[in-house]
């Protein structure tokens, strides 16, 4: 049950976007299509498996004085290798995430818990933390981009992350409206405030029910 | 001249902060009061002016020469790291007060896109030396700017009446969306 | 003392497992990237050497040349065709949105073909007129070494345009004539 709770933390309550609001960067700026969001999510989550899994392997070895330049160096690694072998194996995708891969290197979830997590915890835990915080902001840029795609360009396309002609669904729903400012830097930031917004309703309603409850009892 | 317009294009039009989203971490945690805001600015100018210059040397001068530019992101990371821990040890030697009130921010550069972002820029557009530092230095000026005005309307909202759920950050990333706005307004400039 | 040599040495093992492992991945993926690269201009080379011809990267020389990116030599059943160049110039659009465009250049001493591949930072109707049918006829079949004529009207555009083949020119008397 335990090992269940560190995978599902990272998917919803401690939501790497919606609610520690980490790594932002990319996900405004890749969120404009669900092929980009997706490769991105992917990305993500093997570097951050990967880093997890080796601090977590080292964490005994490591001196606590060097800890941060060891971790960075490691990630700085991992990424410069998922960026080649995305370059080799899914070039348009690369092509059109550009810099925001190599800059997952400075994205804050990964650092974030090889240094509250992994290097604290067992290989089990930081691998079932990594893919629960890896998945959880995989949904978060789909969410983000969900909303951007079909305001911004009035459909919703998804092609083959391996092979770009490859298409699995592009359905065009109202064209002739779509807002093109979602579609750029604008419309990302909007998008992002009002799901936050609306995650911000979620948890104020949870809290006042939480208070009538109480209330209700000490009556 | 093609100085000056790479100049205004980086600062102004193409502003990495709302349309690139470089440094979005910084902009909503440390933006709350405009003075701090300045401090991070300054501090993120000399790292990046700095950083650019450095990165561009050693990716033209050490790894081009020596067919190894699949390092290049460890060793730019390196670099800025350390080049983080110099500015930190020289403030706290040199103007302990400085340190004092941007202590806290020192670290997190490190960690800022912008200055990675930069660096990688620089070398995926082909600059050369001077245009590389030209960049570095607009680029940090732009973030200086909107993380200044950014936090003086924060201080506006924290007074204004808010809808109770966009309380916070909302109001923030969508405040953020209008300046995108108006900076994509003058995108025919340059 | 000795801790700060300890610390160090770790660093220096880390950094150097990261790096055999960075160049191991290199090994890898860079042939795959580089066959890719080429994959993607072939789809351009072929409107220009249109009868199956084979198609080879060479390098020799380019960096000397600014507006030649890429060089491919076209030859059919061993014998050498003529050699493709890959040209990127800036034209009103700016260093950032450069005109990007191959010529050819035949053995038998003609400009072979032209394909424009990317015009897109110059004004629509102004110097967008590089890519169109007028202006390139105005290329294909001259003669190696003929003056092109710009395009009045668009003369910023056309003009790096031409500049571009006369420096693909230089470079093929130089090294393939």
């Amino acid at each position: 049950m335990k090992k269940l709770d560190i995978f599902k933390k990272g998917l919803f309550i401690e939501n790497p976007i919606f609610v520690l609001l980490l790594g932002l960067c990319s996900a405004l700026a890749i969120t404009t299509s669900l092929t980009n969001a997706i490769g991105m999510g992917m990305a993500v989550t093997c570097v951050l498996i990967m880093s997890n899994v080796i601090i977590s392997l080292l964490r005994n070895i490591i001196p606590n004085e060097i800890r941060i330049p060891v971790f960075i160096v490691v990630i700085a690694t991992l990424v410069k290798c998922v960026q080649m072998l995305m370059n080799a194996y899914t070039p348009a995708l690369y092509e059109s995430l550009g810099v925001f891969i190599p800059l997952i290197v400075v994205n804050c979830i990964i650092l974030g818990r090889a240094e509250s997590f992994a290097s604290k915890n067992g290989i089990v835990d930081s691998l079932l933390d990594a893919l629960g915080m890896g998945l959880g902001y995989t949904f978060a840029v789909l969410v983000i981009s969900f909303f951007r795609e079909l305001i911004g360009t009035g459909g919703l396309s998804l092609y083959n992350p391996f092979d770009a002609s490859q298409v699995i669904f592009d359905v065009k729903i109202f064209a002739d409206y779509a807002v093109s400012l979602f579609t750029q830097p604008a419309g990302a930031f909007m998008t992002l405030g009002c799901i936050l917004a609306f995650v911000q309703f979620l948890k104020i309603k949870k809290e006042k029910k939480a208070k009538k409850l109480k209330e209700a009892e000490v009556k | 001249m093609e100085l000056v317009s790479l100049f205004i294009g980086l600062t102004f039009v193409n502003n990495v902060v709302l349309s690139k989203f470089y440094a979005i971490c910084p902009l909503l945690g440390v933006s709350k009061k405009p003075k701090n805001a300045l401090n991070m600015g300054y501090a993120v100018t000399f790292v990046i002016f700095v950083s650019s210059i450095v990165t561009w040397l050693i990716y033209n001068c050490i790894l081009v020469p020596l067919k190894i530019e699949y390092l290049d992101l460890i060793t730019f990371i390196l670099v800025i790291a350390s080049l983080v821990q110099f500015v930190e040890m020289f403030l706290k030697k040199t103007s302990p007060e400085i340190y004092k009130s941007m202590g806290v921010y020192l670290p997190l550069i490190t960690t800022n896109c912008a200055v990675l972002g930069v660096a990688l820029d620089n070398i995926s557009a082909g600059y050369n030396l001077i245009e590389a530092a030209v960049a570095g230095l607009a680029v940090s000026i732009g973030f200086t700017i909107v993380i200044y005005i950014f936090a003086t309307i924060r201080e506006r909202l924290d007074i204004a009446n808010v809808p109770e759920s966009f309380k916070g950050t909302p109001i923030a990333l969508i405040t953020a969306g209008i300046m995108a706005c108006a900076i994509a307004g003058i995108a025919g400039l340059v | 003392m000795n801790k700060i040599v300890k610390l160090t040495l770790f660093l220096a093992v880390v950094a150097g497992l990261s790096g055999a492992a960075l160049s191991f991945v290199y090994q890898m993926t860079d042939p795959i990237i580089q066959e890719a690269a080429i994959a993607s201009e072939k789809e351009n080379l072929v409107k220009i050497y249109t009868s199956g011809e084979e198609f080879k990267a060479l390098d020799t020389g380019l960096a000397d040349y600014t507006a030649l990116q890429g060089c491919y030599e076209a030859s059919s059943g061993g014998t050498v065709k003529g050699y493709v160049y890959k040209c990127s110039v800036t034209g009103y659009g700016g260093a950032s949105t450069p005109i990007v465009y191959l010529v050819a250049l035949d053995q038998d001493g003609t400009y072979k073909g032209y394909e424009v591949i990317d015009c897109s930072g110059e004004t629509s109707g102004f110097g967008s007129k590089v890519a169109e049918d007028s202006f390139k006829n105005g290329i294909v079949g001259k003669n190696i070494g003929d003056s092109i004529d710009t395009i009045s009207g668009a003369t910023i555009s056309s003009s790096a345009v031409v500049d571009g083949i006369n420096q693909a020119t230089e470079h093929y008397n130089a090294n393939f004539k």
